[in-house]
């Protein structure tokens, strides 16, 4: 505007359209208050979509340290700080913990691919215990029906529809998160947001994952799922027995997998997957105790002839056993 | 056109086109998002009982367990005789809703195998062993020993509860609960959904529109 002002006056002939009530001047002062309370207007209403952000990226959540670094008075309230935004979020208090580790424990899962019939009530049963989202589905289990005789991945079917299973000809191999002992998502987590706990789970701080996803690059198992949008659980099917590192509901841009479903599990109880079994296929356990059924069916079943790609060097904690 | 009046058209210009990108934001902002169903899971894949229902849990529910009192229909002094057909299979009369299926070629297909000739209330294991309907899964034991010590050590069959029984109780099912035991092959079952990328054709009943509200 001010060089306006310093325009040469002889320069500027009147012209008849600007002498009636407005003068040049007083219009490009008025169009310049214009453009500048538009601008300001659109800047604003641009930037509405940060409200959202705002409102789950509290300071509180920005200042939490990291899951091993946060004494128990941090960690209590951390805790209730998530209950708040589930109750603001979804208009119910959670019962979330963060349950630790049993001294003496390891987990171990075994599954008897000589029972599993495919009936995918595992998957379900594992959503529905976990708080996956469900747009987009996620879900930590894929059963794979394999043609019998041959274990080769690639003659595997995710999408098989027929009317009852099992079908004849076919064996089913659910595959999810094999806890492994050497397990490479953990070595490329550059933040270190996801590690091995002592008995044997790998676990994911959802708070502190950038997102980056390399260890689901990382993965030989295709085990763990990314947010690409905020999860979509319905209120009321949202599952309240919750744990930091295990069901609390995540936020877009975070990965996540099976834990053991750790806040059973940790709490002495079989995972969901395991009690919705119809044949009893799953079977889960401490290992360092000789007396539990998980030791037993390392000792008596078949379980070393197959290990879910073997070469990786992953360790898996999960195995697949035949009876016979 | 002089300079002014050049800066006035662009300032003019300026406040049409932000105040057209404010009207676009603040309507985006508020425009409903697409609605579309979300898939939920359907309550019927997560029951946890188990498929059939063993002696007790009949007499506890108070079910009709009149089919377990033999003695309503025979008699304590007769001595119950099998009939054969030509060809050698069981003539089942009032028992017809029975399937026999139990090991290979049907080989069990011998109602007194199991069941006590001269007690019908009681089972009777190959070696003379009595035994109630409710021990039917000792009777199962008698002759299928592998399978019956992996059921004891919990390794074959269905659990619940607590793998920690220190910290509570775990509950073990009785065979005749997943099998018949006069047709002993588990009972195939409709698979539950496959996964997200079939789900195009999500039921109607297990579609919500909703989305949350948490703003």
């Amino acid at each position: 505007m001010s060089d306006m002002h310093s325009t040469p006056g002889p320069r500027e002939p009147a012209r008849p359209g600007n002498d009636n009530g407005m003068s040049r001047r007083s219009f490009l002062r008025l169009s310049g208050g214009a453009t500048a309370f538009a601008g300001v207007a659109a800047l604003t209403a641009g930037l509405a979509p940060l409200r959202e952000l705002a409102s789950f990226t509290s300071l509180e959540k920005f200042l939490q340290k990291h899951y091993k670094e946060m004494t128990p008075r941090e960690m209590e309230r951390v805790l209730d700080r998530i209950a708040r935004e589930v109750e603001r979020q979804y208009g119910m208090r959670p019962h979330v913990r963060d349950l630790k580790p049993m001294d003496g424990v390891e987990f171990v899962y075994a599954l008897n691919l000589s029972r599993c019939i495919g009936c995918r009530r595992c998957v379900h049963a594992c959503v529905a215990e976990n708080n996956q989202s469900g747009d987009p589905a996620l879900e930590y289990i894929r059963v794979v029906k394999m043609p019998q005789g041959t274990f080769d991945l690639t003659k595997g079917e995710h999408n098989y529809e027929p009317e009852s299973v099992p079908e004849e000809g076919y064996f089913y191999m659910p595959v999810q998160c094999q806890q492994c002992a050497n397990p490479p998502c953990v070595k490329v987590c550059p933040v270190r947001a996801t590690w091995q706990e002592p008995d044997g789970i790998t676990v994911i701080d959802y708070d502190w994952c950038i997102g980056c996803r390399y260890c689901q690059a990382a993965c030989p198992y295709f085990a763990r799922r990314f947010n690409f949008k905020k999860p979509v659980i319905p209120k009321e099917r949202l599952n309240p027995n919750m744990s930091y590192l295990g069901n609390r509901p995540r936020e877009v841009g975070v990965v996540e997998k099976c834990h053991f479903c750790i806040q059973r599990t940790r709490a002495g109880r079989y995972p969901a997957c395991l009690e919705v079994c119809p044949v009893g296929a799953r079977k889960f356990g401490n290992v360092l105790d000789p007396e539990s059924e998980i030791s037993y069916i390392l000792r008596e079943k078949r379980v070393f002839t197959f290990i879910l790609k073997e070469e990786q060097g992953t360790l898996p904690r999960f195995f697949y056993y035949l009876d016979k | 056109m002089n300079d002014e009046t050049k800066k006035a058209a662009a300032l003019t210009g300026a406040a049409v086109v932000f105040a057209a990108l404010a009207v676009v934001f603040l309507t985006a902002g508020m425009r409903e998002r697409p609605q579309h169903p979300i898939f939920l899971v359907d309550p019927v894949h997560l029951d946890t009982s188990p498929v059939r229902m063993n002696y007790d849990t009949l007499t506890d529910a108070r079910y009709d367990t009149s089919d377990y009192d033999c003695y309503l229909c025979h008699s304590r002094a007769e001595r119950v005789e099998l009939q054969f057909d030509d060809v050698g299979d069981l003539i089942l009369k009032e028992h017809d809703y029975i399937t026999f299926a139990h090991g290979p070629a049907r080989a069990a297909n011998y109602c007194f195998n199991c069941h006590n000739r001269d007690r019908l209330d009681q089972f009777r294991t190959q070696y003379g062993r009595t035994l109630s309907f409710s021990q039917s899964s000792e009777l199962c034991g008698s002759c299928h020993g592998v399978t019956y010590r992996d059921w004891v050590a919990d390794a074959h069959g269905r659990t619940s509860g607590y793998w920690n029984l220190a910290m509570g109780d775990r509950k073990r099912l009785d065979c005749t609960q997943c099998h018949d035991p006069h047709d002993t092959r588990f009972p195939s079952l409709a698979p539950a959904p496959g996964p997200h990328s079939m789900r195009d054709r999500i039921p109607a009943q297990l579609a919500t529109d909703g989305r949350n509200d948490d703003e």
